[in-house]
C-alpha cells in the first residue's frame, strides 16, 4: 500500500511524467470546459505547441463581464473566441452575463456604444448551429429593459435546459421550446406569461425566482402565471411579490413543490394567491413562509387554508410554524382538522429570533399548530415529527 | 460472481488493474454506464468485471463515490455537496485527481467527471502559464518567437 501511495506522490518523484498531457484530449477539453470563463480556457494556448489549439473545441462557451476589464475587451474577446472556436465540434452549453450597467466608467469605452444586444445574439445563434443543449442568459442586474431573444430561440431541436435573468419575457407564452425539460425564470418581468403545454411541452423541472416589473407600479398590475404540464416533476417558486402576481397552478404529476418567500438575492414576499391550485400526485411540500403580517387574519386564513387544500396529498411537509402563529392566537386552528391525509412526515421550523414582531414561538403554541397539522392524517401516531430551531436567513 | 444479498440486493465484484478485488451493489456499480452496460451484456454472470484502466486505489475512492451518490433522491442537494468538497480535497493533489478523472472517464460516470474536471479547472484558474506548466510537467516547446506569436494572437485572453 505503502509503495503504492508514493508512487502518486510527484515529490517523491520529481521525474513524474507529463501526466496532464498525456490525457486523452477529451479529458483536457473537459477541464478546458469546466473553467469559469473560455478567456482562462484560451489562455492555455501559451503552454506548448499541444496546447495550443485546444481550447478551440471545448464543448462549454462561458463569457462573463466580470472577468474583463472594460465592456471592448469583453467584445473583443468574445468575437475572438467564435472565431477561433473549431467548426466541427459541438456546442454542448452557452453561458453568457452581462452585468454592465450605464453608470460603468472605463477609460473611454463607455458602454453606450457597446452592442451586447449583437454580441449576445452572434453568439447564441454560434451555440444554436452547433447544437446546444444548455443555455443560460444573464443581464444586467435589476433592469429588464432588453427582451429575452426567444424568437431565436423558440423552436430550437436541442435545447433542454434553459436559464433566463433579469428581462423581459413578454413573448414566452406565444413561443415554443419543444425539447426544453429544465427552465429557470430568475429577475424577469412578470408580465403576460404562462408557462404550460403549449410553449414548454415536455418541461419537467421549473424554477422561477424573484419576478419584478418594469416601470410604475399601480394597482392594475395584478398579473395572473399559469403553471401547468403534465411533466412537469419539480416546482420552485421563491421570492416573489405576492401583491402583484396570482398564480394558477395545475401538475397531474408534480412530486415536489418549493415554495420560498424570500430568494436569496433578498427579494421578498409572503404567499401568493392561489386561484388554483391541483396537485394530486405531490409527495413532498416545502412551504417556507413566515408570519403574515401584511394581512387581516381572515384574509390570511383564507390564502393559506386555500394554499393548504392545494398541497394536501403531500407525504412529507415542511412549514415555518410563525407562518400559522396569528392563526392559531385567533383561535382559529382549534378544534379544526387539518386537510393533510397523507402526511408521513412533518418538519416544523421555528424561528430563533423574529424577523418582525415579538417573539412568540412558545413551545405551547408550536405543539399546538403541531397538533393541527397532523389532525387530518388518520395514523397520526406513525406521523414522523421533527421540530427544528432556524434563523430566519437559515431557512 | 453474482452473489445476493439478505434483503435480496444483487452483489457483483470488480476486479482493478492490480487484481483486487470489491464486491459491491449492482446498484451503486451501475452508476458507471460502462459497468452498466457489461452487465446488460452479461459480463457479469461469471466471475468478476476487470477494469484494466483503474488501480485498486482509485477504484476503491470511486467505489466511495458511487455509494454516496446512489439512491440520493433523499439526501439533502446541500449534504451531498459538502460531502462532494471533502471527497476531491481528500484526493489531495492534481495527481491524484487527474487519476480519479481518467477512471470516471473510463468508467463513464458524469457526476464524478463533472466534480473532477471542475476541481482542476479552479486548480489552474488565476496560475500563470509558467505555474500551470510546472504544476503539470508540461514542457514549453515553443521558441520565442513562436512563443509570441500565440501570445499575440491570444492577446484578448490576458488583458
Amino acid at each position: 500500500m505503502e509503495n503504492r501511495r508514493s508512487k502518486r506522490n510527484p515529490a517523491a518523484k520529481p521525474n513524474s511524467k507529463d501526466r496532464i498531457s498525456d490525457l486523452p484530449e477529451v479529458i483536457i477539453q473537459r477541464i478546458l470546459s469546466s473553467l469559469e470563463d473560455t478567456k482562462f480556457a484560451a489562455r492555455t494556448s501559451v503552454l506548448s505547441k499541444r496546447w495550443k489549439n485546444l481550447w478551440t473545441s471545448v464543448s462549454d462557451l462561458r463569457f462573463n463581464t466580470l472577468y474583463y476589464s472594460s465592456p471592448r475587451s469583453f467584445e473583443k474577446f468574445l468575437l475572438y473566441a467564435l472565431l477561433r472556436h473549431h467548426q466541427n465540434y459541438e456546442v454542448r452549453s452557452l453561458d453568457l452575463s452581462i452585468h454592465y450597467d450605464d453608470g460603468h466608467d472605463t477609460e473611454q469605452a463607455s458602454s453606450s456604444d457597446f452592442d451586447e444586444v449583437g454580441l449576445r445574439d452572434w453568439a447564441l445563434k454560434y451555440a444554436i448551429r452547433h447544437g446546444v443543449r444548455f443555455v443560460s442568459l444573464r443581464h444586467r442586474d435589476d433592469c429588464r429593459q432588453f427582451s429575452a431573444p426567444l424568437s431565436a430561440l423558440s423552436g430550437c431541436g436541442t435545447l433542454e435546459t434553459l436559464t433566463l435573468a433579469n428581462f423581459d419575457i413578454s413573448g414566452l407564452s406565444s413561443a415554443c421550446f419543444p425539447f426544453v425539460t429544465s427552465l429557470r425564470i430568475e429577475d424577469c418581468d412578470f408580465r403576460c406569461f404562462d408557462v404550460t403545454e403549449s410553449n414548454f411541452p415536455n418541461l419537467s423541472t421549473f424554477y422561477l425566482s424573484g419576478l419584478g416589473f418594469n416601470g410604475a407600479y399601480d394597482d392594475s398590475i395584478g398579473s395572473v402565471i399559469e403553471i401547468s404540464g403534465s411533466k412537469l416533476v419539480y416546482l420552485k417558486i421563491e421570492g416573489i411579490d405576492c401583491d402583484m402576481v396570482k398564480l394558477k397552478l395545475s401538475a397531474p404529476n408534480l412530486q415536489v413543490l418549493e415554495y420560498r418567500e424570500s430568494s436569496g438575492d433578498g427579494d421578498f414576499g409572503w404567499l401568493c394567491h392561489f386561484l388554483d391550485i391541483n396537485l394530486p400526485s405531490l409527495q413532498r411540500a416545502n412551504v417556507l413562509v413566515y408570519h403574515g403580517h401584511y394581512y387581516q387574519t381572515d384574509k390570511l386564513e383564507e390564502m393559506l387554508m386555500k394554499f393548504f387544500f392545494g398541497v394536501r396529498n403531500a407525504v412529507s411537509l415542511t412549514v415555518c410554524a410563525s407562518s400559522l402563529e396569528d392563526l392559531m392566537e385567533a383561535g382559529l386552528l382549534e378544534h379544526k382538522t387539518s386537510p393533510f391525509s397523507n402526511l408521513k412526515s412533518l418538519k416544523l421550523l421555528v424561528e430563533k429570533e423574529k424577523r418582525i414582531g415579538k417573539n412568540r414561538g412558545s413551545p405551547g403554541a408550536v405543539e399546538e399548530i403541531k397538533s393541527y397539522l397532523v389532525s387530518g392524517t388518520p395514523l397520526l401516531q406513525n406521523v414522523h415529527v421533527v421540530i427544528e430551531e432556524r434563523y430566519w436567513w437559515e431557512v | 460472481m453474482s452473489i445476493t444479498t439478505e434483503n435480496n440486493e444483487k452483489m457483483i465484484t470488480l476486479m482493478s488493474s492490480d487484481g483486487e478485488e470489491f464486491v459491491v451493489e449492482e446498484a451503486v456499480a451501475a452508476q458507471s454506464q460502462t459497468i452498466k452496460h457489461l452487465i446488460e451484456d452479461g459480463c457479469s454472470t461469471e466471475g468478476s468485471i476487470p477494469l484494466p484502466n483503474v488501480t485498486g486505489r482509485v477504484l476503491s475512492e470511486v467505489i466511495q463515490y458511487c455509494k454516496k451518490h446512489s439512491s440520493s433522491d433523499d439526501k439533502e442537494e446541500k449534504e451531498l455537496e459538502a460531502w462532494d468538497a471533502e471527497f476531491v480535497k481528500a484526493a489531495d493533489d492534481h495527481v491524484a485527481l487527474t487519476d480519479l478523472m481518467m477512471a470516471a472517464n473510463f468508467l463513464d460516470i458524469k457526476g464524478l467527471l463533472d466534480l473532477v474536471a471542475q476541481t482542476l479547472a479552479n486548480m489552474i484558474t488565476g496560475k500563470s502559464p509558467e505555474e500551470v506548466r510546472r504544476m503539470w510537467n508540461i514542457k514549453n516547446d515553443f521558441t520565442p518567437e513562436e512563443a509570441e506569436k500565440v501570445r499575440k494572437e491570444n492577446q484578448w485572453a490576458f488583458e
